[in-house]
């Protein structure tokens, strides 16, 4: 009967803002790593959901069509009467190119595209000015138009109405492509696309028999993919086309997006943590200060569930306003991240209604949760040991909270605990990553609790060793490691987790820019040189010569290839029972080269190079790329037969290679004896060994005698790649700064706990009568005899 | 409302680091209903764990404590904290007053706590009764020690309770104050017939009771 009228919640909820706002002030450190922590997670969280859904929503335009067959030669006409049979299809055509603005200064890759009619199946290409890509495109007083994308426009300093050089032809940019479906998500990094018409290819005298150019097919059709897929494979057995559905392209867009995104997330999720060990000590503190409440409502006959209510209450009050001040601040730093960088990247904001709940209100009431979640886990301990208090204080001075919490609010803890790492590996995209993060976590909180001991009991085994005997301040600060409540582990672990995040996004960064570093222009080649074909390679090496006498040029040989076997059984027969991979395996491109002067710096993993040239009748020795090799099972010993031009090379894998990574500029899959290309060779890649000022010339002099060369200058790429890791550093270091803020302000929870004992410290020190200077400043004194 | 209080063979021990100590040793008193009582004695005499026992706060390791018909040693929890909502007011040597609640906040609160619908009207009058219509919106920290205590003892007595607990009430005043409050305390009190029961070190607060005991090594005896 009673229970009804003092369980009121309005009466309780009443009591509970009044209590709290009375010492709001004491929980600022509480609101601040909560907040801190939440943003972090909202800006991360909401951010991937925009990525996800912008790259996402539509995949059939982000690959052009429902199916793309992707080939280096025109698709045979019966295949097209077969694809035109069961729905429709677009093709456009793409070769990589360098351009450059009139007059010659500066060089850019660029991605040439030659779309047809049909093009685009999905989506919608917007074009400013808005006008028909025929029209820009077309021949307009002896110039052809070219419809560039705004970000290669800005990179050559170049507008509407200016003229670009492309190859042997000189176009006039009539249109920036504002808004392309199928862009591709590396064209920033590998190449910014050009629309050019059919008739103004021939202009370029870029393509000539051997060039490389990518035909992309892309189909539209009604039935079902996978049975079109089966019929397709069934009506044209063994073709070696490259087939991808949308499909399997979200998937894979999917899998990189969630480890990525996971990453940050569980970023955000340390500092959240770190923020929680605040949470902890700040409301240890504000309880601290509540002993007195507590024992008082007790006395006026508050029952206990009441009372509990009371302050979890206040707990959830606190975590909500953090959850969604910290989450408003968050969808904020998102939305300005969108609207600075979704042109470049084809994001855009929610458009309806749907879109708002799942891109911002969905991501805000996430943030909520793990707020209050968050200050429930790291503040019921102290509330616990808070509410086990005995009000008997109140009668004798001070009332203490109990040293330990009662067995049912720790296994309640416990549980919540439970409840808070499965919500957040449930949250999180990448399932696995979380649970490696969370058990980098215990490991590493496991450590530092090591750490926590040792120290404890080092400094108890020094103050007992006689070593502070006569130095009181000596043996006071030793105490103050060992003691009960000393706040070295609160310390210890929130700043050993913020220094090791730290730690770690520096090692990362640090990592990458050496990578960069170490590639400077003495150490490895100042211009790299492809599609160089063989006929051109005496005049590329006698040019090159004669504008730097002591350049060096090293031209390697490129063989596209496709596998056809492994140990002897056709590769359609060892994946026979999976599909995708079996097309994977045989629509994949292998590019084979020679050893020679090794300009990639390839390491050896496992097996050995060879010194003879490749035998007569018998497979040729070939050192594999480890990814490669390892994801189709392959060791040393294996025997494979690639074809390349109608030909069968037999090889024998004699070596396992690394590529160095962000080195790399050719990415061979495979490196022969030599000898074993002959015949095959249609084309060869080149370093040059010269300073950047010759690299400059000869780049210019190759783009105006030899303009299907491309190029592309080492110091030009360290610049954009070291931009891009400017980029990501600039972003790691600004996150890992919010983590180490959120661990100084742990560090001022951990002195706002301990300051009544300091104070109490201190007038007591005082009353023994020690110097005045060696007592804080402030501090009241309860007798003066050595003043 | 009044009430008798009556404690039987009272034993009380604490468990301690160097072994048990006993507090109570077959401690007995009777106080009949309106009475009221001082209870005096040496620091550590058992005299503040004799009003824990009597507020239900704590329980006796044996013996029997009666409030009126009510045995406090069978009640649950609960239903000692709705006998305390109910029949008990206490009074403490340093107030403790909620800071973040006004003067008038505090003394409706134990109203407020038993579910009463009209708290508000009750604490008013009650502060007038205590001389502090001026202050009801006042914090605690805002007032004297002196007002600080009629705060303590309206709230204490809003609820009309049949029992009345006062731990050393003028302890923290200076003389003066400390005498009219206790003057306001033995007012009231008159005027609400409850049962008094006061811990206290000051003889001339002890003379005002109508009955005194006297506590050492846990035992009552009576003066």
């Amino acid at each position: 009967m009673r229970s009804e009228k003092t369980s009121r919640p309005l009466w309780m909820l009443k009591f509970a803002v009044s209590d709290l706002r009375s010492r709001i002030s004491a929980l600022k450190v509480f609101l601040a790593c909560l907040i801190l922590g939440v943003t972090l997670v909202a800006a991360t969280a909401s951010l991937y959901r925009v990525i996800e859904q912008s790259l996402l929503a539509d995949t059939r335009a982000l690959l052009g069509g429902d199916v793309e067959l992707d080939t280096n030669e025109p698709l045979p006409n019966e295949v097209l009467d077969w694809i035109e049979r069961t729905g429709s299809f677009s093709l456009v055509r793409e070769f990589n190119t360098l351009v450059s603005s009139e007059d010659g200064e500066g060089f850019f890759r660029a991605e040439i595209l030659i779309p047809d009619a049909a093009y685009p199946l999905y989506g919608q290409l917007q074009l400013m000015p808005d006008r028909p890509r025929t029209e820009l495109t077309a021949q307009q007083d002896g110039l052809w138009g070219a419809i560039i994308d705004p970000m290669l426009a800005e990179r050559l300093g170049q507008s509407v109405g200016d003229e670009i050089q492309i190859g042997a032809a000189t176009f006039r940019i009539t249109g920036l492509i504002e808004a392309q479906p199928d862009r591709s998500l590396n064209a920033n990094w590998r190449g910014l696309p050009i629309m050019i018409s059919e008739q103004a290819v021939e202009a370029t005298e870029l393509i000539r028999p051997g060039s490389r150019v990518d035909f992309e097919y892309r189909v539209q059709t009604d039935q079902d993919l996978n049975i079109w897929l089966e019929d397709f494979e069934q009506a044209f057995p063994g073709t070696n086309w490259d087939i991808t559905t949308f499909a399997e392209r979200s998937e894979r867009i999917s899998e990189r997006l969630d480890q990525i995104a996971t990453a940050l997330i569980l970023i955000a999720f340390t500092t959240l943590f770190i923020g929680g060990l605040g949470v902890a000590n700040s409301i240890h503190a504000y309880l601290d200060e509540k002993l007195g409440t507590i024992a008082t409502l007790q006395t006026l006959g508050l029952r206990r569930k009441p009372l509990v209510a009371i302050y979890l209450l206040q707990i959830g009050i606190l975590g909500s306003l953090a959850g969604l001040v910290g989450g408003g601040i968050g969808l904020g730093f998102a939305a300005v991240a969108i609207s600075l960088a979704g042109d470049a990247y084809a994001l855009s904001g929610p458009s309806g209604a749907g879109d708002w709940i799942s891109l911002w209100v969905v991501p805000l009431l996430l943030s909520w949760l793990f707020a209050v979640l968050t200050a429930y886990v790291f503040a019921l301990p102290a509330l616990a040991r808070a509410l086990a208090a005995s009000p008997a204080g109140l009668f004798r001075g001070q009332v203490q909270a109990a040293s330990n919490e009662p067995r049912k609010w720790r296994i309640a803890s416990y549980l919540l605990l439970a409840i808070y790492i499965g919500a957040t590996l449930l949250w999180l995209p990448s399932p696995l990553l979380g649970f490696l993060f969370l058990l980098a976590v215990v490991l590493l909180w496991g450590l530092l609790e090591g750490i926590i001991k040792g120290l404890r009991r080092g400094a108890k085994a020094l103050e007992n060793s006689g070593f502070a005997d006569s130095n009181f301040a000596r043996r006071l600060a030793l105490a103050n490691l060992h003691r009960p409540d000393s706040p070295l582990r609160a310390t210890l672990l929130s700043l050993g987790t913020a220094l090791t995040l730290v730690v770690a996004c520096t090692l990362i960064v640090a990592t990458l820019l050496r990578a960069l570093e170490t590639t400077i222009p003495e150490d490895s080649p100042a211009l790299i040189l492809y599609e160089v074909f063989p006929d051109q390679m005496d005049a590329v090496e006698s040019g090159l010569s004669s504008l730097d006498a002591s350049s060096r040029v090293e031209l390697l040989p490129l063989v596209r290839s496709r596998m056809a076997a492994i140990n002897g059984q056709p590769v359609a027969e060892v994946f026979a029972d999976d599909p995708r991979a079996r097309r994977e395996a045989m629509g994949d491109e292998y590019k084979l080269t020679y050893l020679s002067g090794n300009p990639e710096g390839l390491e050896l993993v496992e097996g050995s190079w060879w010194s003879s040239p490749a035998p007569e009748g018998e497979p040729a020795f070939m050192a594999m790329e480890d990814r490669e090799a390892y994801q189709l099972g392959l060791g040393v010993g294996d025997q494979l037969e690639f074809t390349a031009e109608d030909r069968a090379i037999a090889i024998e894998i004699r070596a396992i290679y690394r590529q160095k990574g962000l080195q790399t500029r050719f990415w061979f899959e495979g490196v022969l004896q030599e000898g074993a290309l002959e015949g095959l060779i249609g084309r060869y890649v080149g370093a040059v060994y010269q300073s950047d000022t010759a690299a400059k010339q000869s780049q210019q002099w190759l783009a105006n005698t030899i303009p299907n060369v491309i190029t592309l200058r080492t110091a030009d790429w360290l610049e954009t790649a070291g931009a891009l890791l400017g980029k990501a550093a600039a972003g790691l270091a600004a996150v890992a700064s919010v983590s180490l803020l959120a661990s100084l302000l742990v560090l001022s929870s951990v002195v706002s706990v301990s300051r009544r004992r300091q104070l109490y410290e201190a007038n007591l020190l005082h009353c023994l009568a020690p110097r005045q200077c060696s007592r804080p400043s402030g501090y009241p004194c309860c007798w003066k005899p050595g003043c | 409302m009044s009430t008798s209080v009556q404690m039987n063979d009272i034993q009380l021990a604490y468990q301690t680091e160097s072994g048990t100590v006993s507090v109570l040793n077959n401690a007995s008193l009777m106080v009949p209903p309106g009475e009221t009582l001082a209870i005096t004695g040496p620091s550590g005499s058992g005299k503040t764990s004799l009003l824990l026992l009597l507020s239900g706060l704590q329980r006796p390791d044996s013996g029997e404590i009666l409030v009126g018909n009510e045995r406090l040693g069978g009640m649950d929890s609960n239903a000692l904290a709705d006998w305390r909502s109910e029949h008990l007011g206490i009074i403490f040597q340093s107030f403790h007053l909620l800071p973040g609640l006004t003067a008038l906040g505090n003394v409706s609160l134990p109203l407020e706590i038993a579910g009463q619908a009209n708290a508000r009207e009750q604490a008013l009058a009650m502060l007038d009764a205590v001389g502090l219509s001026h202050r009801l919106q006042h914090y605690p920290g805002q007032l004297s020690g002196g007002e600080q205590q009629r705060v303590a003892i309206a709230r204490a007595l809003v609820h009309q309770p049949s029992l009345l607990l006062g731990d050393e009430p003028t302890g923290n005043l200076d003389q003066q104050t400390g005498e009219k409050v206790l003057s306001l305390l033995f007012d009231l009190h008159k005027e609400s017939k409850s049962t008094l029961v006061l811990v206290t070190h000051d003889e001339r607060v002890a003379e005002r009771c109508e009955h005194r005991v006297r506590m050492e090594s846990g035992r009552l005896y009576e003066i």
